[in-house]
């Protein structure tokens, strides 16, 4: 809301300058956004001319150089015969569209580079003078925005939802009568009368317009309106258009209550009626635009058509031109939420609407006819009233609210004397009776306070916030209950950072195609009713899309990394009756990335084995050891993952109680991105990626360890190379040494996977290293050897493994 | 016996002293010290003393062996320091080659800025929780006192899915998940998502992380809003920051307050970070609204408490002079990177 700080001054004497009025409503009312000169131009700044050169091919050209407050001074072409070191001028920067519309560009003239204008006064719009440059007084600053001599100031107040009455001159101004302790000039107007009964207005429907008052006023003469008028709109940033529009504006900002003038004549048949639209109604609004209304919509008609979108925007059926002599001048109250949803709908918002949407005191229609039939009777002194309207179905009569004094100390934490609590209340226009338990009179136009609550905030902000004392909650400072899930998010963190990864946060949504690249079926996720974006028309229904974006963004720049991302899906189940319910499952992803392509013929990926290890380290760091993890070919075919090169990743947890038995669940895969979606995402590398539902691993995770004793006695370490056909599983024959080991054999690790020469096609070589030994004596050679026969022998046997050599 | 012994003793150490090799001290030794060495002969022959002289001799025979021995391990040491004294120059290396990377990866900045804020309201006794992202009407507005058609759901803008679902637009929706489940007293922090339907730019997002706050108990005070604001900003961000509050309007809070807190780009001199005004603003906060409490079954007559939200992505550009929010969530290691 923009209030001119020569209009403030017609209600109150202040003492402040706009800057210190902006310290005052920041910390007792309501934000001030901006302090400016009136008539600020965008992109034109105060600069000052520091040297004038000629211009080397045209006469009448000068070179100047012009600081701006920028960096560097600017080099500017200027033509002004006036132009000289010293001045300080208006310049108008690159980018900058001057009120007569010119654009300013960087551009050469005659061969010399220019990198802005300094104006004259016509080009600023500001008077016809072109002789010369304007030079300005020694008080204008360097850099700053321009604007004109003399001027208005311009405080911008950013007014919360629950303030419409602060949407004016004279609410704001209230404030700060309040604050300063001064008194409020608001001058009452005597209402008037009308002898005529030219027009009928009916209200068919209350609930969207709880008011309707208007005057009917002949003797209009359409014209410019008073040049003080004009100037304090132009300030505010309203365009002037005649005198009986300037009126209505004036008075909207004036009062916060806003107003609409119809032309009579244009009435048809003398009647208006306020209803709900009907479904599929058009009106065409004062801009033009044909606008198709929905049920309920807040309009006006006359016996013939809709002649006003009520609240909104005037009918361009109705709207009043220079041969208009009598108007209907209407200060309506309509509700808010009416407004506020027509408005949305209509995707059509405007200064009226702004303002209705707030919910307005319906006892401001009165005076503001008043005051607007006076104003416009010294514009025109023919102007009579014809005929006053008020159809008042809603009859508001002010508040009381209880309040205890007590209750503001307690709410606070203050130590406020009784009499600085009701002084505070009073200042701001309350009237309050009592004594400790109060009765708080609140004006009609204070429609936010309903509350005890609602007083203590005036209270509190009246005496002003930083007059509350500073404590801190007193209570046991027990220790919070542990977040599990922050434990494990944090413990997955850390290790993958150890790991090298880096971790990414994308935004938790995906494209339609995403979706449908992965393979998934679009019914399952939630679809964006309005999306910014195609690609953000899903919440995700995966980590993998934006994280393979992140991969071929990153591959720009980096030939091997590693990316994890934490965070949710979302999917939506049927239930068994059929309704859907959502799910939020949080999920953790990774994916190792090389530029370098390995061999497809290849019976192992070094690159799945590297993420496979990081799977490997997480689990183990969640308390699944070496027996409960598991890692098993994809049984059905995935479009995400590689088939032959990926693995379902399974735990299992020994049951609490004897009787649940093991848990075995699917916790998640691992392997490498599908060729075609690597396609899809255009990378061209070599990704590897797992995806983990990470709810489920936190649940079946344990921070508890069983530690074992440290064998004491020597271990004996025996290699082996086994050749067997290439789809043997490492994970079977290790099951197999494991099982003919017995108590012998405390460890097996594979150490060396060959294939190619020397070996029969179809076969692959796996080497492992077996450790025997025991807890509580040496063993001797004859008794490994002969373990080891057996192990070897069971091997063979139950794999027609060959024994490449043996150590 | 006595001057012989000393005679050994002073010729011993003199020709250790000049001894080139270890091989030459271990002769050295067992010419001395050895089973059948001088040292050892002479002493043998102590048996034909008086008592009186057996002792002193004794002792002196003890004290000359254990200088030898000393004097021996300290010319050896020498001599075995000796062949590397010129490691300097034939084992040289350039130390000011660049370091090999270590595989070591980093945390996303604003996970960083948010573990940091948990710490310190943990170690103030509030429980971490959080909620669902995808809302429904009622928990994001509604029992947030913003019933459908209030003006002030235009304050944020809003995603809405096809189901009628929202993603949610502030984690205070998960004040009434929380207080419906739960009594007073309590203390809690939210960290979590949010989502707002506006045009990005160097300061928006349209996803975004918030930290919200709720403290509820049968004297919670405006006051303590103060003071706990207050202390969480100096933990986070210095104990020489300034944290003020100033008059706002939320519907579930009652009274409102906006927080600025100190610039941390400039320390309050003002730069363009804060506009040159010093502040930059920190969040929103203020005290239960009693409707809010209505909602969840609470008794607004018995309990009060205070709730806060702000936003660890700008605290993070703050710290960090970081010119474009948008820079969070492109996932560019080349950013990413830079907050080891």
């Amino acid at each position: 809301m923009k209030i001119s700080f020569s209009w403030l001054k017609d209600y109150v004497e202040t003492k402040k300058t706009p800057e210190e009025i902006k310290e005052l409503l920041t910390f007792h009312v309501a934000e001030v956004e901006s302090v400016e000169p009136a008539g600020a131009m965008d992109k034109v700044v105060v600069g000052k001319v520091m040297a004038v050169k000629p211009h080397p091919n045209a006469d009448k050209l000068r070179l100047t150089t012009v600081d701006v407050g920028g960096e560097a001074p600017l080099k500017i072409v200027c033509g002004a015969p006036n132009v000289a070191a010293g001045q300080l001028v208006p310049v108008a920067l690159i980018g900058a569209v001057l009120p007569n519309g010119m654009k300013i560009e960087k551009r050469a003239v005659r061969g010399e580079m220019s990198e802005g204008m300094i104006c004259a006064e016509d080009e600023l719009g500001l008077g016809q003078n072109h002789d010369g440059i304007m030079v300005l007084p020694a008080e204008y600053q360097i850099g700053n925005t321009f604007a004109p001599p003399g001027g208005d100031t311009v405080i911008d107040v950013s007014i919360p939802a629950n303030r419409p009455d602060l949407m004016s001159h004279l609410g704001v101004a209230r404030e700060l009568a309040a604050l300063e302790k001064q008194p409020l000039k608001n001058k009452e107007y005597p209402d008037a009368t009308g002898s005529e009964n030219i027009l009928s207005v009916k209200v068919a429907d209350p609930k969207i317009c709880p008011r309707y008052s208007a005057y009917v006023i002949g003797g209009i003469k359409i014209g410019p309106a008073p040049d003080w008028m004009q100037k304090r709109l132009t300030a505010i940033g309203l365009r002037p258009i005649n005198n009986v529009v300037d009126l209505t504006n004036y008075l909207m900002s004036d009062l916060g209550q806003p107003l609409h003038a119809f032309d009579f004549d244009k009435v048809a048949g003398g009647q208006m009626v306020v209803r709900g639209a009907k479904e599929g109604e058009v009106v065409v609004t004062l801009d033009g635009q044909k606008r198709a209304l929905k049920q309920g919509m807040p309009i006006i008609q006359d016996r013939e058509k809709l002649i006003d979108l009520a609240g909104i925007m005037g009918g361009q059926n109705s709207e009043i031109d220079e041969k208009t002599t009598t108007v209907v001048l209407q200060a309506a109250n309509f509700d808010g939420i009416a407004i506020r949803q027509a408005s949305r709908a209509l995707g059509h918002r405007t200064d009226a609407s702004a303002i209705y949407e707030k919910n307005i005191d319906p006892e401001l229609t009165w005076p503001t006819l008043a005051k607007g039939l006076d104003l416009l009777q010294k514009m025109m002194p023919g102007a009579k009233v014809r005929q006053v309207i008020d159809v008042s179905a809603v009859k508001i009569t002010p508040k009381e609210i209880k309040l205890e004094a007590g209750q503001v100390n307690r709410l606070l934490g203050t130590d406020l004397p009784e009499a600085e609590i009701t002084g505070a209340l009073k200042s701001l226009g309350l009237q309050v009776s009592g004594q400790s338990q109060l009765a708080v009179t609140v004006p009609t136009y204070r429609r936010d306070l309903n509350l005890p609550q609602d007083l203590v905030e005036e209270v509190a902000r009246y005496i002003g916030y930083d007059h509350i004392p500073e404590k801190l909650p007193a209570g046991d400072l027990i220790p919070p209950p542990k977040n599990w899930s922050l434990y494990w998010e944090k413990k997955a963190k850390r290790l993958l950072t150890g790991c090298g990864f880096a971790e990414v946060v994308n935004y938790s949504f995906n494209s339609q195609k995403q979706i449908a690249e992965l393979g998934l079926d679009l019914e399952e996720y939630l679809e964006v009713a309005n999306p910014i974006s195609p690609e953000q028309a899903y919440m995700r229904a995966s980590l993998i899309p934006n994280l393979l974006v992140n991969v071929k963004n990153n591959l720009k720049e980096f030939p091997q990394f590693s990316l994890f991302e934490l965070g949710r899906i979302f999917y939506q189940l049927q239930d068994a009756r059929g309704e859907r319910a959502v799910r939020e499952q949080t999920k953790l992803g990774g994916v190792m990335v090389d530029k370098n392509r390995e061999s497809r013929q290849a019976v192992r990926s070094p690159l799945f084995l590297k993420a496979k290890g990081v799977v490997e380290l997480i689990l183990h760091h969640f308390g699944f050891d070496e027996k409960s993890r598991d890692y098993v070919h994809f049984g059905i075919p995935s479009t995400t993952f590689h088939p032959g090169r990926a693995a379902v990743v399974r735990v299992s947890k020994k049951g609490a109680g004897d009787l649940e038995g093991e848990i075995r669940e699917d916790v998640g895969f691992v392997g490498m991105v599908h060729p075609a979606l690597l396609g899809a995402f255009d990378i061209k590398a070599e990704v590897v990626l797992f995806d983990l539902d990470f709810d489920k691993l936190g649940q079946l995770a344990t921070e508890k360890r069983e530690i074992k004793d440290i064998g004491k006695f020597p271990a004996v370490t025996l290699d082996v190379a086994l050749v067997v056909d290439r789809k043997v599983l490492t994970s079977e024959i290790e099951d197999a040494l494991g099982a003919a080991g017995g108590d012998l054999l405390e460890n097996v690790e594979l150490f060396d996977v060959y294939e190619g020469k020397n070996l029969p096609s179809g076969k692959k070589s796996l080497a492992f290293r077996l450790s025997y030994r025991l807890p509580d004596r040496t063993l001797t050679d004859q008794e490994v050897n002969l373990q080891h026969e057996k192990v070897l022998a069971a091997v063979k046997d139950k794999f027609g493994a060959q024994v490449r050599s043996k150590s | 016996m006595e001057e012989e012994l000393k005679k050994y003793l002073a010729e011993a150490l003199q020709r250790i002293k000049v001894a080139e090799s270890e091989d030459a001290l271990e002769k050295l030794r067992v010419e001395y010290l050895g089973r059948k060495g001088r040292v050892s002969l002479l002493l043998r022959q102590v048996k034909d003393l008086t008592i009186e002289e057996k002792k002193k001799v004794g002792t002196l025979g003890n004290e000359v062996r254990q200088k030898l021995e000393a004097a021996l391990t300290a010319k050896k040491r020498d001599l075995s320091l000796a062949q590397y004294a010129s490691l300097a120059q034939t084992e040289w290396i350039d130390v000011t080659e660049p370091g090999l990377p270590t595989n070591y990866g980093v945390l996303h900045p604003i996970s960083q800025v948010i573990y940091e804020m948990i710490d310190v309201f943990s170690s103030m006794g509030y429980e971490t929780v959080s909620g669902p992202e995808v809302e429904t009407d009622y928990y994001c507005f509604e029992a947030l006192n913003m019933p459908p058609g209030h003006p002030a759901r235009d304050m944020q803008d809003t995603f809405y899915l096809k189901n009628g679902l929202i993603p949610r637009t502030h984690t205070s929706a998960v004040q009434i998940r929380y207080m419906e489940k739960h009594r007073p007293p309590f203390r809690i922090i939210v960290p979590g998502r949010v989502y707002r339907n506006e045009k990005e730019d160097a300061t928006h997002t349209c996803v975004f992380t918030q930290l919200e706050g709720l403290v509820v108990g049968s004297n919670i005070t405006f006051a303590d809003l103060k003071g706990t604001l207050i202390t969480a900003v100096r933990a986070v961000a210095g104990q020489d920051k300034k944290v003020r509050f100033r008059p706002s309007f939320f519907p579930y809070t009652e009274p409102s307050a906006e927080i600025d807190m100190t610039c941390m780009r400039c320390g309050g001199k003002g730069c363009p970070v804060c506009k040159h005004t010093g502040w930059v603003e920190l969040g929103g906060s203020g005290m239960v609204h009693p409707q809010v409490f209505k909602n969840v079954g609470y008794d607004p007559a018995q309990v009060q408490g205070f709730a806060f939200g702000f936003g660890p992505d700008r605290i993070n550009s703050m710290k960090h002079s970081v010119k474009d929010a948008r820079l969070y969530y492109q996932n560019d290691l080349r950013f990413l990177r830079q907050f080891y």
